[in-house]
């Protein structure tokens, strides 16, 4: 029996009279890359966002369903979304640093959680910045703006901002959109040495990255999930006709 | 169709007039600038400015000018009005932008887009009526017209720039901080303190320094409720000049501009010109925190 970080199970969500999920049924496995894959507004970054309750800020939302994770339904009511979030951490699509130091971008999740010692914050500071393989770049300089660093920088930042929460899960909204080859190679990179420590879901729009980090994939359209299998047989041998074509290029 | 000619030549047309009008404001200032200076010259021939700004005895009828007494007042009252303004400011525009429903906070911005409407008089005149006997009362004087009630009726009048602006500023805060906030595990509370203000912080000092203008060069109002005298304010200890009457810069110009003449009147016209360099320094460094904000 595998070990399977989110249970997913019936879920519906609506913004007012608009269902964006549809009986969505799918089990996460721990520590492997899951990537969503599906055309603009198919509802893929809507199910990334209620894994960490962010659809909460969203008026009018309403979702039924249950997502089990550690033995718990995440959606319940009585559930701490602040202690969720520091178990589900997010990278968004653009990189959004803080206007501080290095530093302090990183230190602020575990500040947040009331960890105010100067030697506890510098040993987490460096340990993420080194996991998210940025720390040779900016050790000299952890007192600068963060706005300051490259767009592929920065989004190495956010993902070390989110280690720092030293989290369960990442979840990653298209991370890679906003940047250049070099950056999102990069990225993908180190998406491939952090599920050995985390669970990682990411929303992507470029087959050849759905292709090259996950280890499943998950096919949405129009707010369904059409096909979830390993990423190997979605790929090379699509059981629906719709994902075959998507994964082909010929619509979407 | 009209020919491209006509177009072109309507297009410089227009670009003469806006240059024209924009010209005017700029004409303007200048004006003021040169006649304040010239109509202040004629002071400096019987007085330096070093003992101008330096002596606190402004006694025309002697010959002497010293307006210490009128900028410290000033420098008081502007400095109480800002730290009791802004605070409630700051505070009213986190509750508009960040914590009220969205009926409650237009009604709340309505009423203090209100507030900014009310001339000043009235709210010299509230002043005299409402709040003069309150301070009296409360701390048992003979007159209840100090620096510390036009402290608190300029803390009321700065309110509208300060809440206006710093909301503002803080709903110009890109969703993705908040989310970026949120999604690290912060509180509401957190991502509002250590996220959004930080992000907002040039507009919303901004905010303050131009409450601190409107609080400097603001006159009506001060002068119903300040007492007026030319005495120095009592620096020591400090509460003694917030409950004695005194003069800002704005109000000696004011109450003697309309008999003055000669030496006197020159002598108003210098204090108009501190007033001014004062409020220059302040726009500097509002111009200096925009671009710090631009930049960082």
């Amino acid at each position: 029996m595998e070990d399977i970080k989110f249970n997913v199970k019936n879920l519906n969500l609506y913004y007012g009279d608009f269902q964006a999920l549809k009986n969505i049924n799918l089990a996460i496995r721990s520590n492997k890359v899951t990537a969503l894959i599906g055309p603009s507004g198919c509802g893929k970054s809507t199910f990334l966002r209620t894994l960490n309750r962010m659809n909460d800020l969203v008026d009018n939302v309403r979702i039924d369903g249950e997502i089990e994770f550690d033995n718990h339904n995440l959606l319940s009511k009585d559930i701490d979304v602040i202690a969720l979030r520091t178990k589900v951490g997010m990278v968004f699509q653009n990189p959004n640093p803080f206007p501080m130091s290095i530093f302090d971008n990183v230190a602020y999740g575990p500040r947040c959680q009331g960890i105010k010692d100067k030697k506890e914050l510098a040993a987490i500071v460096e340990t993420s910045l080194k996991q998210a393989a940025l720390w040779d770049e900016v050790k000299d300089r952890l007192n600068k703006n963060a706005m300051g660093m490259s767009g592929g920088q920065q989004q190495r930042l956010c993902i070390a901002r989110a280690i720092a929460m030293k989290p369960e899960v990442i979840l990653m909204d298209e991370p890679t959109s906003a940047l250049d080859p070099i950056a999102t190679k990069k990225i993908e990179e180190l998406i491939d040495i952090l599920k050995k420590d985390y669970t990682i879901l990411i929303v992507t729009h470029s087959m050849q990255q759905a292709s090259r980090v996950s280890d499943d994939t998950a096919f949405f359209l129009l707010g369904e999930v059409i096909e979830f299998d390993s990423t190997l047989k979605l790929f090379s041998n699509p059981k629906h006709k719709k994902t075959e074509e998507y994964i082909t290029g010929r619509f979407g | 169709m009209k020919s491209i000619e006509y177009k072109n030549r309507l297009d410089s047309v227009f670009k003469k007039i806006v240059f024209f009008f924009t010209f005017v404001s700029v004409i303007a200032l200048a004006a003021i600038l040169i006649f304040t200076l010239l109509k202040a010259l004629p002071l400096f021939k019987e007085v330096d400015i070093i003992s101008f700004i330096t002596s606190d005895v402004w006694s025309p009828s002697n010959g002497q000018y010293g307006i210490l007494a009128f900028i410290v007042a000033s420098v008081l009252t502007t400095l109480a009005a800002v730290l009791i303004g802004i605070p409630i400011g700051l505070y009213t525009a986190i509750f508009i932008s960040e914590i009220a429903p969205k009926k409650i906070s237009n009604f709340v911005l309505f009423c203090i887009e209100i507030l900014a409407a009310i001339p000043s008089v009235v709210y010299g005149f509230f002043g005299l009526t409402m709040v003069v006997p309150l301070i009296q009362k409360i701390f048992h004087l003979r007159s209840g017209s100090t620096l510390l009630t036009a402290s608190i009726i300029l803390a009321l009048m700065i309110l509208p720039t300060v809440v206006s602006l710093s909301t503002s500023a803080l709903k110009s805060v890109p969703k993705a901080i908040e989310e970026g906030s949120l999604a690290l595990g912060a509180s509401k509370i957190q991502t509002i303190f250590k996220a959004k203000i930080p992000y907002a912080k040039s507009g919303i000092l901004t905010s303050f320094l131009l409450g601190l203008g409107r609080a400097l060069g603001e006159t009506m109002a001060v002068i119903l409720v300040a007492g007026n005298s030319n005495m120095m304010p009592i620096l020591n200890p400090l509460y003694e000049a917030f409950l004695n009457g005194g003069r800002t810069l704005t109000g000696n110009i004011v109450m003697e501009l309309a008999y003055a003449s000669g030496t006197h009147e020159a002598a108003l016209f210098a204090t108009g010109v501190v007033l001014f360099i004062f409020v220059s320094l302040i726009n500097v460094v509002i111009l200096v925190v925009k671009k710090r904000g631009v930049t960082s």
